[in-house]
């Protein structure tokens, strides 16, 4: 196989095009869901089974449905009751939607690690919720909730391909136009693997440095 | 409301037409010219945005619809699209979409005007979910398969996998011809099914006479082979939203204004694609 790399010097602008909206729906989704998966994670983990059935059952939807079929009914069923979204827009709801269930699972997850032992202490000071929350609670949930939090966000920027399938021009999309036009399909696959494994590395580094900050011994 | 009329330009046609010797002698000679007035803008009432044809692409098309070095649509249909809207006095919006997205879009009301050129079949002539246009070209399909592998006829081709795009009308004829009842694979795109004809991962790929004659002149060409007898011809057309009665009408009147003024074979012409004209003529077109 002989490879031929000069394809890249006329398609890179639009590539790189592609690549910043892959990118911008990934920041724009995290930005979105990450509050909302905060109010999800309270309705998750309330007592009151009047919050906790019904945000249970929306969870075991949201999360049980694939993407894929979340961006077409948001970019195709929607519009049927008056409410025509762009693909870009669609594409961001939806993923937002799915994104939102799974990081509140993470949240959840997160806090139901801490030590029963610190609930009782909470009550014990009488600590107000909020404070508790802040001040006890969401410290000791982190070192559980972003290691996980930022591997998910890597999945999603790879998940971002998807998004071509309701017409937003992203990364792989763009790549097999490119291909279609220059039929040299190894020299840009392999080209937009690198561009995803830069973007990957950058958020893996992330978690690294998350991991190191919230480790037991840099808490002490 | 559509209003058209006929002109008979030449006092002496008129003549002619009324009993004058002399002039219907000078009007046989050149024939009555024939206008028709059109509206401009046309009075679309149902577009999915005002002033707007939106239309779904698949922009995986060589010579019909793709990506060019500016990273700009381009191509036949992308032209023909172009010049349509120009003459329909509004501003096309192309939205590049994979073909199994395309004529659910259209039925859920998110694209006026779409498909490259899809089959005239029975099944969507009579769709509810949209309406069929006049027939653009005469449409070749074909079966394409790789010069090693050792199939040069449709006798050889028999218990071979086949593939190509899921969801087109040439992947069906090819099912068809080689009398199988399901595909070994079915691709999002030409790309990738050009990609795993090459790997050998199926054997014959269904495809159109100018995709397969394309996949012949590009990167690996000399591997391909056409099969000789087509799997069909057919006519295909382009796919209006089904809300939109007045559009199809309009594109159809449009259509037809460029077979005529030589539109058509320009832009064919531009990007090297086959004159069937003729060809349309045998079935009314």
């Amino acid at each position: 196989m002989h490879l031929n790399f000069s394809v890249w010097l006329t398609r890179w602008p639009y590539l790189l095009q592609g690549a910043a909206i892959s990118l911008e729906i990934v920041v724009i989704v995290l930005l979105l869901s990450t509050p909302l998966a905060m109010i999800a994670a309270l309705g998750l983990g309330a007592t009151n089974r009047a919050i906790l059935y019904p945000m249970m059952a929306i969870s075991w939807i949201l999360r049980g449905i694939p993407p894929l079929v979340i961006l077409f009914v948001a970019y195709f069923v929607v519009p049927q009751f008056g409410i025509s979204l762009t693909p870009l827009v669609a594409a961001i709801a939806g993923f937002t939607a799915y994104n939102t269930l799974v990081v509140a699972e993470l949240i959840v997850a997160g806090f139901r690690s801490v030590d029963p032992g610190q609930h009782a202490a909470i009550a014990a000071l009488g600590l107000p919720p909020f404070r508790a929350y802040r001040r006890v609670l969401l410290p000791q949930a982190l070192p559980s909730i972003i290691p996980p939090y930022i591997s998910y966000s890597t999945d999603m920027v790879k998940g971002t391909a998807l998004a071509g399938s309701i017409g937003v021009l992203e990364l792989v999309t763009r790549a097999n136009q490119v291909i279609l036009a220059t039929n040299r399909p190894f020299e840009i696959l392999l080209g937009i693997a690198a561009l995803y494994g830069i973007v990957d590395a950058g958020l893996m580094g992330l978690q690294a440095a998350a991991e190191r900050l919230w480790a037991p011994h840099a808490r002490r | 409301m559509l209003t058209s009329c006929v002109k008979w330009a030449p006092l002496a046609a008129l003549l002619a037409f009324a009993g004058g010797a002399e002039a219907q002698s000078a009007a046989t000679a050149t024939g009555p010219q024939v206008s028709i007035d059109l509206p401009k803008p046309w009075p679309l009432r149902h577009l999915v945005a005002t002033g707007t044809l939106t239309i779904a692409t698949t922009g995986k098309s060589a010579g019909v619809t793709f990506v060019d070095e500016s990273g700009k649509l381009a191509g036949a249909r992308i032209d023909l699209w172009t010049k349509l809207a120009d003459d329909l006095g509004i501003k096309p919006d192309f939205v590049v979409i994979d073909w199994p997205g395309v004529l659910p879009g259209l039925a859920a009301n998110r694209f006026d005007i779409a498909c490259e050129g899809a089959s005239w079949t029975k099944a969507r002539l009579a769709s509810p979910d949209f309406y069929m246009t006049r027939p653009l070209e005469v449409a070749i399909n074909v079966g394409v398969a790789l010069k090693s592998s050792g199939i040069a006829t449709w006798s050889d081709a028999a218990g071979k996998r086949l593939g190509g795009v899921k969801g087109e009308q040439e992947l069906k004829d090819l099912l068809a011809k080689a009398g199988a009842k399901t595909a070994s694979l079915e691709l999002p795109g030409v790309p990738e099914a050009r990609l795993a004809l090459l790997n050998g991962q199926y054997d014959v790929y269904g495809t159109g006479m100018q995709v397969a004659q394309t996949l012949l002149k590009g990167e690996d060409g000399d591997k391909f082979m056409i099969l000789g007898e087509p799997t069909a011809v057919d006519a295909s057309g382009f796919c209006v939203n089904k809300n939109e009665g007045d559009l199809a009408q309009a594109v159809n009147v449009l259509l037809a204004k460029y077979s005529v003024d030589g539109t058509m074979a320009s832009i064919n012409k531009k990007w090297d694609m086959p004159d069937t004209t003729a060809n349309l003529a045998k079935l009314g077109y």
